[in-house]
C-alpha cells in the first residue's frame, strides 16, 4: 500500500492547494471603473493580454514557384456564380420518380413501349442456337470471367446484426453488366448480318452534358452511358400531337427539382460525343448500368422502381436533348424532327426497357407539345446464376429478354 | 488563513510587469496534478459524438462512440456503456416552423425510417425543394400530408396526428409530443418511443401539459407542440431479451447486485408536485478567472 496520501492527508500544502483550486476560480464583479476610465478617455485593456502580448512577425511569404496553388471551392473560385444551378449526374436519383421526371422533362408517360415496336419484337423469330450462346454469355459475365475484386455487399447473418461475414471476392457488377451488354450486342449482331450490323456504331463510356432553364430554374445534366449504340439513319418518330392536351402530374407541396444538389461552382457546356461529320450519328439505344451501391438516394435508403424508370427516363432524355442541341442550335424549341432514343438498363441480371420521344425543348412553362416517354416492361434474364455445390448453375432463363434486345436492335421506327 | 494573506502580500505587479518571462521551475514529480472530471447528467452525452456539417442534410451522418468517456480529459464519466452495433445519425430538425397568418405550412411525409441512435422512429419530410427529418408519429406512413402554423385561432383547431400548431391553438385533451419547453428556444420535451402529454387546461396565456411522468407543467400558448404519440409505441413492452441484446444496443455487462436505495425496482408512491409554470431558459453563466498557482500543474478544463 501506498502511504503517501495517508501521510499528506493533513499536510499544510496539499490542503492549500485543494483550497486554491476551489476559491482560486472567481467571477469578477463590476464595479463600474471601466465605465468611469473610458468616460475619461483612457483606453483599458486586459492585463494579462498586454503582458503576454508579442510583436507582430513579420509575414514569410514562401514562393512556391512552379507548385499548382491549392484549390480552394468557395467565391473566389473562378468558376464561381451567384445564380445556383441544378445538377444531375450519373449517381443521383429523383425523390419522387416518374412524376418528377415528368414534370422536369415536360413529359408524358405512356406505359409500354410503342405498339409498332411491340408488334415488332412480336413477330421476330430467334433461333435456338443463339439462346444457347446467351446462356454461355450469361454464365460468362456471372462466373467465369476471371476478374477478382472485393465486393462491396457488407452481408451478416439474420438476427445477428453484430456478427460480420468476410468480404467476397469475384465479378465486380460493372464489369458483369459489361461484359453481358458487349457480348449480347455480339449475339445482335451476329443475327442481324451485315446489312443491318453495319448500320451500327457501338461507343462506350458517352458523356453527355446538357444545361437547359425550367421554369426559369438552371439545370444542367452530366451522364454517361454504359455503352451508346448509334445508327446510320435516325429512328422514325411517332405521331405525339396529342401529348398537347395532357397534364403534367401535381408535385404539391413538392419543387419539381427536390433531391437534385445545387451548386454555385460549374461550367454550362454542351456535350455531345460524336461529330457531325461521321455518319453514324444518330441516337439509337443507350445501355445503363445500375448499382445500388452506386446509385442512392442522399437519406440512403434503397433506389425504388419508380426512381429506377425515372433514372432510365431521363438518362434517356439527355441523350436526346444534347443531340438536338447540336443539331438545331442552343436555342431550339420545337424540334422539326424529333429524336427518339431507346433505353435499356441493367440493375444485375434484370433489363429494363423503355422509350423516350423528344418533341420540344420549350421548356419554359407547360403550354404546346409535351415529350413522351414509353415506359417498358422490366424483365429478368434468369431467375439464378451462381455455383451450387461447387458446380456453375443457371436456372431460369427468360429468351424474352434477347426478344426485346433484339428487337430494339433492329428497330428503325417504320 | 494567514498563509493567503502572507502570499498576497507577496505579491507585487512592478515586479510581473518588468520580468513576464519568468517562471518557476518545479521537478514534475511534485506537481499535483488534478483533472475536473465531468459528472454525467449536466446535458452532455458520453455515448457519441455526432460529426455535424456546416449545412443541413438528410445523409446519415457519421459518428464516433466514446463508451461513456469524456472526450475532453478520456476519463470515464459514465459507466456502462461501451461497444454496440455502429449506427448512423439522423439529424433531426425538432422546430416546427410554420406561417403565423394565413393556411398552414402543407408538408409530405416520404418515408418513415428506423433511426439506431434514438428509440423512436424518424419521418423523411419533404416541402419546396427542402427535406428534414422529423420525430415520426404513431400512425405517421410514407405519403401522409403534415401541416404546421404558429397562428392561434379563436376557436381551437381540428388538427391530424403529426400536424404541428401552438399550444394555444390545440384543444383541451389532445395528446401532444415534441413540445417546446420556451418559445423560440431549441429545447423540446417528450419525443422518446411511445411517449406523449396531454393538454389538460388552459389559463391566461399558459397552457398546462401533463408530461408523461404525470406531471403537470404550465407552458406558455406560443410553444409549438406536433399532435400524436410518438412512434414506435412498442418500445416499452419489448424485452431486451438476451445479454447479448444488451451488448448490440451499446451497454456493458454489469453486476445484477440488487441496490435497494437507487429506486429501480420501482418508487414510494407519492402525491405529485404541483402544477407549476415551465422555467425560462437562464442567463448564460459569467465566466470565471482562473488564478494560477504555479505549483499546480492544471489541465486547461479545470
Amino acid at each position: 500500500m501506498r502511504r503517501s496520501a495517508a501521510l499528506f492527508a493533513q499536510h499544510g500544502d496539499f490542503m492549500f492547494k485543494r483550497h486554491w483550486l476551489i476559491k482560486g476560480r472567481r467571477v469578477p464583479q463590476d464595479d463600474g471603473s471601466e465605465a468611469y476610465l473610458k468616460s475619461l478617455g483612457i483606453e483599458v485593456e486586459d492585463a494579462l493580454e498586454y503582458v503576454n502580448r508579442k510583436p507582430p512577425l513579420p509575414k514569410f511569404v514562401v514562393d512556391r514557384g512552379w507548385l499548382p496553388q491549392k484549390e480552394v471551392f468557395d467565391h473566389t473560385h473562378p468558376l464561381w456564380k451567384e445564380e445556383k444551378c441544378h445538377e444531375f449526374g450519373d449517381e443521383n436519383v429523383l425523390l419522387e420518380g416518374i412524376p418528377q421526371a415528368q414534370v422536369l422533362t415536360k413529359s408524358i408517360v405512356i406505359d409500354g413501349l410503342p405498339p409498332n415496336v411491340q408488334q415488332f419484337i412480336k413477330n421476330i423469330e430467334i433461333p435456338a442456337k443463339t439462346h444457347t450462346n446467351m446462356k454461355k454469355n450469361v454464365m460468362y459475365s456471372c462466373m467465369f470471367d476471371a476478374e477478382q475484386k472485393k465486393k462491396p455487399i457488407k452481408r451478416t447473418l439474420p438476427g445477428k446484426p453484430a456478427h460480420y461475414l468476410p468480404r467476397e471476392y469475384g465479378i465486380s457488377e460493372r464489369r458483369q453488366s459489361r461484359l453481358l451488354i458487349s457480348k449480347t450486342l455480339r449475339e445482335c449482331d451476329k443475327l442481324a448480318g451485315i446489312a443491318i450490323c453495319s448500320k451500327r456504331q457501338v461507343f462506350t463510356d458517352a458523356l453527355f452534358v446538357v444545361p437547359f432553364k425550367r421554369y426559369g430554374d438552371l439545370i444542367q445534366m452530366e451522364i454517361t452511358t454504359e455503352s451508346y449504340l448509334v445508327a446510320k439513319t435516325p429512328i422514325a418518330a411517332l405521331d405525339t400531337k396529342s401529348s398537347t392536351d395532357n397534364q403534367l402530374p401535381d408535385l404539391l407541396p413538392l419543387k419539381y427539382t427536390i433531391s437534385m444538389p445545387q451548386e454555385n461552382i460549374y461550367l454550362l457546356r454542351d456535350e455531345y460525343p460524336i461529330a457531325k461529320l461521321f455518319s453514324h450519328y444518330h441516337p439509337h439505344t443507350i445501355f445503363l448500368h445500375f448499382s445500388p451501391h452506386e446509385v442512392k438516394n442522399l437519406h440512403e435508403t434503397p433506389v425504388t422502381e419508380s426512381q429506377l424508370s425515372s433514372r432510365s427516363m431521363l438518362k434517356a432524355f439527355a441523350v436526346a436533348a444534347s443531340r438536338a442541341r447540336q443539331d438545331y442550335g442552343e436555342h431550339v424549341n420545337d424540334l422539326e424532327k424529333p429524336i427518339v432514343v431507346q433505353s435499356i438498363q441493367l440493375n444485375g441480371l434484370s433489363f429494363q426497357f423503355g422509350v423516350f420521344q423528344l418533341n420540344t425543348l420549350n421548356l419554359g412553362d407547360d403550354n404546346g407539345i409535351k415529350n413522351v416517354w414509353f415506359n417498358g416492361p422490366t424483365l429478368p434474364l434468369c431467375s439464378e446464376c451462381a455455383y451450387k455445390l461447387g458446380r456453375p448453375v443457371l436456372a431460369g432463363y427468360n429468351p424474352d429478354v434477347f426478344r426485346y434486345i433484339y428487337g430494339f436492335y433492329r428497330n428503325e421506327g417504320t | 488563513m494567514a498563509s493567503l494573506v502572507k502570499l498576497f502580500q507577496n505579491c507585487k505587479i512592478s515586479g510581473l510587469l518588468t520580468n513576464s518571462a519568468k517562471c518557476i521551475v518545479v521537478p514534475e514529480r511534485t506537481i499535483y496534478k488534478f483533472i475536473k472530471k465531468p459528472s454525467p447528467g449536466t446535458g452532455h452525452a458520453y455515448r457519441r459524438i455526432v460529426h455535424y456539417p456546416k449545412e443541413y442534410t438528410v445523409k446519415p451522418l457519421d459518428v464516433t462512440n466514446l463508451a461513456g468517456r469524456d472526450p475532453v480529459t478520456g476519463r470515464v464519466v459514465a459507466k456502462g456503456i461501451g461497444g454496440g452495433i455502429k449506427h448512423k445519425f439522423h439529424w433531426v430538425v425538432f422546430t416546427r416552423d410554420g406561417p403565423k397568418e394565413g393556411p398552414p405550412q402543407i408538408e409530405r411525409v416520404i418515408d418513415v425510417i428506423f433511426d439506431g441512435c434514438r428509440t423512436a422512429k424518424v419521418a423523411l419530410v419533404a416541402v419546396g425543394d427542402q427535406l428534414k427529418y422529423i420525430i415520426a408519429s404513431e400512425n405517421m406512413k410514407p405519403g401522409d400530408i403534415i401541416k404546421t402554423s404558429r397562428f392561434i385561432p379563436r376557436i381551437p383547431v381540428r388538427a391530424n396526428e403529426g400536424d404541428a400548431y401552438p399550444l394555444g391553438a390545440l384543444p383541451v385533451n389532445t395528446k401532444i409530443h415534441c413540445l417546446e419547453k420556451n418559445p423560440g428556444h431549441p429545447y423540446h420535451m417528450i419525443t422518446a418511443a411511445g411517449t406523449y402529454g396531454t393538454i389538460t387546461r388552459k389559463f391566461g396565456e399558459h397552457v398546462v401539459v401533463q408530461i408523461p411522468s404525470k406531471i403537470e407543467i404550465a407552458f406558455h400558448q406560443t410553444c409549438m407542440a406536433t399532435v400524436g404519440r410518438v412512434s414506435n409505441i412498442e418500445h416499452g413492452r419489448t424485452p431486451v431479451g438476451s445479454a447479448t441484446r444488451k451488448r448490440e444496443l451499446g451497454y456493458r455487462p454489469r453486476s445484477g447486485l440488487w441496490q435497494r436505495k437507487t429506486g429501480k425496482h420501482g418508487r414510494k408512491i407519492r402525491k405529485p408536485p404541483p402544477m407549476r409554470i415551465a422555467k425560462p431558459p437562464g442567463a448564460p453563466e459569467p465566466k470565471a478567472i482562473r488564478l494560477t498557482e504555479p505549483t499546480l500543474a492544471l489541465k486547461s478544463n479545470y
